[in-house]
């Protein structure tokens, strides 16, 4: 219902100006007046709900679509003053905070969880095939050695080059309670994020990877008939009439088999997409993401701002409502006594960000260690590197 | 066709396609944006003597910490003490508004509410009561449903109400009221809500923020809101009701809501199931025009690419009804779709060459609203 904004944008930005000043309202920015109805959802099976909507012009909506999760304003509640007083509260969390890069990028932030350098992040925000680089408070940087991946919780464990270091202080048990607050620690003391606890521990079902485009039987094949704005499809530059012959490097004729081959892939991996557009023929890498149904809509992924990757699947998270970016994730968590309450595994849409509790990160961790304490090899022997094995 | 994702998300974008044109005029009442300034100021001005709602009662009221002073002036926490503080007072706050929260669900569409009165009156959004006199589903904080009817609304400021309509022995909980015009910037609040909908293993979603802007009609939080929020109550730290939950822009700062004292203000009106106005920008339209000289009920033109063109309505067709209320004059249609609500299906009853039928006619958002 909501996607008819998309032609209506321009002409409501302007009109909604005229709108709300003619009943007396005054907004001081005309950057601030992109009003939109809070959409409501159908409550069961019944038709579309009704959503009303007055959106920004066009040529802003192109912008990237992590911009909508910065705060703008100085007196808001992220601001500066407001961070710096989580200085004392945080504790050493900050010396037990990493951050993993892929050359000047942040992927994601990681926990230290053994002094002999273990370290565990959100595991599908690691790009494949990549090199990776682990920062630590000290400007320390190492080489990053993959020990072990847990598809169910998204969490990786990473070993680094580093001994002596100091692990976080794990807050177990932890039982969150609304209100409380709950700070993003970063490399420095005042931490990147701050927000409250929204709601306890639930689960969330797995949705399927899509990548945000839809597909129709042409005479050249199999071809793209729409792309979802915002979708990882569109941040890869497909095109509506591009046909699509391979996915993967494996050759793929029937559209069946298309859907099939990314329906078989992991939120938030890279895909290698054989395409023909007009004449020539390429290959494009696009990520493919797990997002939920609601989100299918340009209006509802501007709103959202930039979502994880995987977003969906967690068997056990309690929800905050922290501002994060997606490479903001995957680092500890801290409460006002200094204790790393869980690993924020993702930014799940404009109000929720989702973190996986202490204990479940902390006996995930333990159980590997001890099982594969034999195997275990110093830190830059070449047996262990490269080799992921899964963990339940 | 098959698609990578469900069917329904590639209507959405051929819906987008289509409908993509409309951006250019479409009217069914011209410039009455005016008219309704004009009432809008009116109403303004009106003093409402009736006042039901009373403050210092209700469950929601948490004792301030002395140390929260400061903070509750608008300022920002400088100690780990202050931020202690904040947090006993946020979790108390949180924990005491979880039963005045309810969801809301009328119709195909989900949103939030809250409990004010003892008798079961319950705040929301004009958006999500619909229309005055309309069943409503009550989602209690437990899981329990509970029948209410909309009553009145104030589109202009997006302000709705609705009763839960079945008795019971004990009398509701009700939130505590506060006073949405001594606001000031930068003053730390609570929203709480369904955000998404219902959802027993979470119940009602809490965040936290700070007042951005009072506008005459709005205020503006960075308390991040998304559908099914609307019509949910903002607190302040005292855990005394401010605003309620309107409609929101693409910077997650942009967070519009109700403030508390257009409920106080319109009470009488919206508790007798007075409706009116618009929400400025969402205006209803279908796409039809009328004879300017004469007020007969018959269509002179039908604007291209409109609801009413795509639904099958013609130059000449003279409209009996919509949705079983009877029409006699152009006026009576105009009166009906301004009650509507964009994306509503009405059904339109016709007349042409003697012929008499019904179409389903989508309506949409008036562009110059």
């Amino acid at each position: 219902m909501s996607s008819y904004v998309h032609g209506l944008m321009r002409r409501n930005y302007l009109n909604c100006i005229v709108g709300v000043a003619a009943c007396g309202l005054a907004i001081h920015s005309a950057s601030r007046l992109t009003v939109q109805q809070i959409p409501t959802r159908p409550s069961e099976a019944t038709r579309s709900p009704t959503t009303l909507l007055v959106q920004e012009p066009a040529e802003r909506s192109s912008r990237r679509p992590d911009f909508s999760n910065l705060l703008r304003q100085s007196s808001g509640r992220g601001n500066f003053h407001t961070l710096r007083a989580f200085r004392d509260a945080t504790g050493n969390a900050w010396r037990s905070t990493v951050r993993i890069m892929d050359g000047d990028d942040q992927v994601a932030f990681g926990a230290i969880v053994h002094g002999d350098g273990y370290v565990v992040t959100k595991a599908s925000q690691l790009p494949i095939g990549r090199t990776l680089v682990c920062e630590l408070f000290d400007e320390r940087r190492s080489k990053i050695e993959p020990v072990a991946i847990s598809d169910e919780h998204d969490l990786a464990i990473l070993r680094i080059g580093y001994k002596g270091l100091a692990p976080v202080d794990w807050e177990m048990p932890f039982a969150p309670q609304r209100g409380n607050w709950l700070a993003t620690s970063s490399l420095n003391p005042t931490p990147v994020a701050v927000g409250i606890v929204s709601a306890g521990y639930q689960s969330v079902p797995k949705k399927r990877p899509i990548l945000g485009v839809s597909l129709e039987d042409s005479t050249m094949g199999t071809s793209i008939k729409e792309v979802v704005h915002g979708s990882g499809g569109d941040i890869a530059g497909l095109q509506v009439g591009d046909v699509i012959t391979s996915i993967n490097g494996k050759d793929l004729s029937s559209t069946n088999a298309i859907i099939e081959e990314i329906k078989s892939c992991k939120a938030g991996q890279t895909i290698q997409i054989g395409i023909v557009r007009g004449r020539k023929a390429s290959e494009i890498a696009a990520r493919v993401m797990d997002l939920a149904e609601e989100l299918w809509d340009p209006t509802e992924l501007e709103v959202n701002g930039s979502i994880s990757h995987r977003s969906t699947g967690y068997s056990k998270v309690f929800l905050h409502d922290t501002v994060l970016l997606p490479n903001q994730c995957g680092g500890p968590l801290v409460n006002l006594n200094g204790k790393v309450v869980g690993i924020n595994i993702a930014r799940a849409g404009r109000v929720t960000s989702y973190a996986i509790p202490a204990d479940v990160v902390s006996s995930l961790v333990t159980n590997h260690l001890k099982n594969t304490k034999s195997s275990v090899v110093p830190a830059g022997a070449t047996k262990s590197s490269a080799r992921i094995s899964e963990v339940r | 066709m098959s698609a990578d994702f469900e069917s329904t998300s590639s209507e959405h974008l051929s819906k987008a396609a289509t409908l993509g044109p409309l951006c250019f005029v479409l009217l069914l009442v011209t410039h009455l944006q005016y008219a309704y300034s004009q009432q809008f100021e009116s109403s303004v001005r009106e003093h409402v003597v009736a006042k039901p709602l009373t403050s210092n009662s209700g469950h929601t009221l948490v004792a301030v910490d002395k140390r929260l002073y400061r903070i509750l002036d608008g300022a920002e926490p400088s100690s780990l003490v202050e931020l202690k503080a904040m947090e006993s007072q946020q979790s108390r706050v949180s924990q005491a508004i979880q039963k005045v929260t309810v969801n809301v669900q009328q119709g195909a569409a989900q949103g939030s509410g809250v409990l004010v009165t003892p008798t079961g009156h319950i705040l929301t959004a004009a958006h999500v009561a619909g229309k005055p006199g309309r069943d409503a589903t009550i989602v209690l904080y437990d899981g329990t449903r509970v029948r209410a009817k909309t009553l009145g609304m104030n589109r202009f400021l997006d302000a709705g109400l609705l009763k839960i309509t079945e008795t019971r022995a004990e009398p509701w909980p009700t939130a505590s009221l506060g006073l949405s015009k001594n606001l000031k910037l930068g003053q730390w609040c609570i929203a709480a809500g369904h955000p998404g909908g219902w959802n027993k293993e979470r119940g009602a979603v809490v965040r936290v923020g700070r007042i951005n802007s009072v506008l005459q009609g709005t205020l503006v939080t960075d308390c991040a809101l998304i559908g099914g929020d609307s019509g949910g109550p903002l607190f302040n730290l005292e855990g005394k009701l401010i605003g309620v939950h309107s409609r929101i822009g693409t910077d997650i700062g942009d967070n519009m809501h109700v403030p508390v004292d257009v409920y106080t203000q319109y009470w009488s009106r919206m508790s007798n199931g007075e409706a009116w106005g618009v929400l400025p920008g969402f205006k209803p339209m279908i796409g039809i025009r009328g004879m300017s000289a004469n007020d007969e009920p018959v269509i002179e033109s039908v604007i291209p690419r409109s609801p009413a063109e795509k639904a099958g309505l013609q130059t000449g067709d003279r409209i009996l009804s919509i949705d079983d209320k009877q029409i006699e004059t152009f006026a009576d249609i105009q009166r009906a779709i301004e009650a509507s609500l964009p994306g509503e299906r009405i059904l339109i009853g016709i007349e042409r060459a003697a012929q008499r039928f019904r179409l389903e006619v989508e309506v949409a958002v008036d562009e110059n609203s």
